[in-house]
């Protein structure tokens, strides 16, 4: 779809985007999204909405005074708005954000983790966001090293089959981090800096080709290894008792009460299958070298 | 609180999953999942079977575990039998 066709109907109707196993409909009528968009999950795969979507999304100005003197951007699920309007020079981080609690409170078919999930080799492995766990940062680097990222922020775990399912999208890194991501890999993509947001400055890091062109591949989980930044470490690899593990994930997961016995029953096999691992680190690359030792 | 006996939540009502270290349970009657070590475990096994006194508890166990059945052996099933009361895993029965 080119771009002029892809403002019009985003403007329109809405252009439907394919996220792993979930399809968005989004209408804008703002082109800064759309460019960052296309930037970001090039080549785009959008199109004219037809049958059933998970996820109803509008990011345009509010109306009211306020937006004539400073333009703000609005998010909308369902026609709802969930959260106070962003200023519309952020509104990419508002849409990722807004979709991000869209996923988070809706897609219960699925045990969701609040995790960092990365393939190699038809398996995957599970980085559990923990506070000062530089997730992201591990994530987007892995993802330079021949990992394919399933997901930055969202373990999908079906429950049925104890399958990971892969929804690549960017990978938001925070103030340090950027700079910290930007010599590890000279060659990621990223986006515009975005200044000042609630979590500090934040730059986006585009999926690889390879993760976007094979998110409808999902992979059994093999590894949990949770990440903990020490920047005085140079790398040290544990193993974490398997009860540990579970207790660890069970709070870690969005929805694992609302689930109830499928989410215990689920990341218990979960759990069961996977070697799980404390990673403290301080050097990114003795980090990935110390994975890539692991799933080898 | 001081029960002249307890019993235990009903067993369809718990998956127990064994690890290596100690057990997990989700109690379907509450949805909430604990972390149980051996002693606990132990515990609501014997009350599993039929209601029991703490004195019974603290005797069985002491024989099976071999330590003494003294005061601070008594008071420390006391406990447990106050945390799983807590965590609504047992509850006092008048027998």
């Amino acid at each position: 779809m080119s771009a002029s066709r892809l403002r019009e109907a985003a403007g329109g109707g809405g252009i439907a985007l394919r996220l792993g196993p979930f399809r968005v409909r989004l209408v804008t009528r703002l082109p800064a999204l759309l460019d960052t968009l296309q930037r970001l999950y090039a080549p785009l795969e959008a199109e004219i909405p037809a049958g059933i979507h998970d996820f109803h999304v509008q990011v345009n100005r509010p109306g009211g005074l306020r937006g004539r003197w400073r333009p703000q951007a609005l998010f909308l699920l369902d026609g709802e708005a969930p959260f106070e309007p962003f200023p519309e020079d952020h509104a990419f981080p508002l849409f990722e954000w807004g979709l991000n609690y869209s996923i988070a409170t809706r897609a219960h078919r699925y045990c969701m983790l609040h995790s960092a999930v990365l393939e190699k080799n038809g398996r995957a492995l599970i980085l559990p966001a923990m506070p000062g766990s530089g997730k992201s940062t591990l994530c987007a680097a892995l993802m330079h090293r021949g990992w394919r990222l399933f997901s930055d922020e969202f373990g999908l775990l079906r429950p049925e089959s104890g399958e990971l399912l892969p929804m690549p999208r960017v990978i938001p890194l925070k103030n340090e981090s950027i700079d910290v991501i930007r010599t590890f890999a000279p060659e990621a993509v990223t986006g515009p800096r975005f200044p000042k947001t609630r979590k500090g400055d934040v730059v986006h890091v585009a999926p690889t080709a390879e993760s976007l062109a094979r998110q409808q591949e999902g992979a059994m989980p093999a590894w949990i290894v949770f990440p903990r930044y020490r920047p005085d470490v140079g790398c040290r690899l544990r193993p974490v008792p398997g009860s540990q593990a579970f207790v660890r994930l069970s709070n870690n997961a969005f929805n694992y009460h609302l689930l109830g016995e499928t989410a215990y029953r689920a990341l218990t096999n979960l759990v069961k299958a996977c070697r799980s691992h404390d990673l403290q680190y301080g050097d990114l690359e003795a980090a990935v070298k110390t994975l890539d030792q692991l799933v080898s | 609180m001081s029960a002249s006996s307890w019993q235990a939540a009903a067993a369809d009502d718990l998956l127990w999953e064994a690890w290596e270290e100690a057990f997990t349970v989700y109690h379907r009657a509450t949805g909430e999942t604990h972390l149980l070590n051996v002693l606990p475990v132990e515990i609501l096994s014997l009350l599993q079977e039929r209601p029991r006194s703490t004195e019974e508890i603290a005797a069985e166990l002491a024989a099976r575990c071999e330590v003494v059945n003294d005061g601070p052996w008594h008071r420390r099933v006391a406990d447990i039998l106050e945390e799983l009361e807590a965590l609504s895993l047992v509850e006092p029965v008048d027998r």
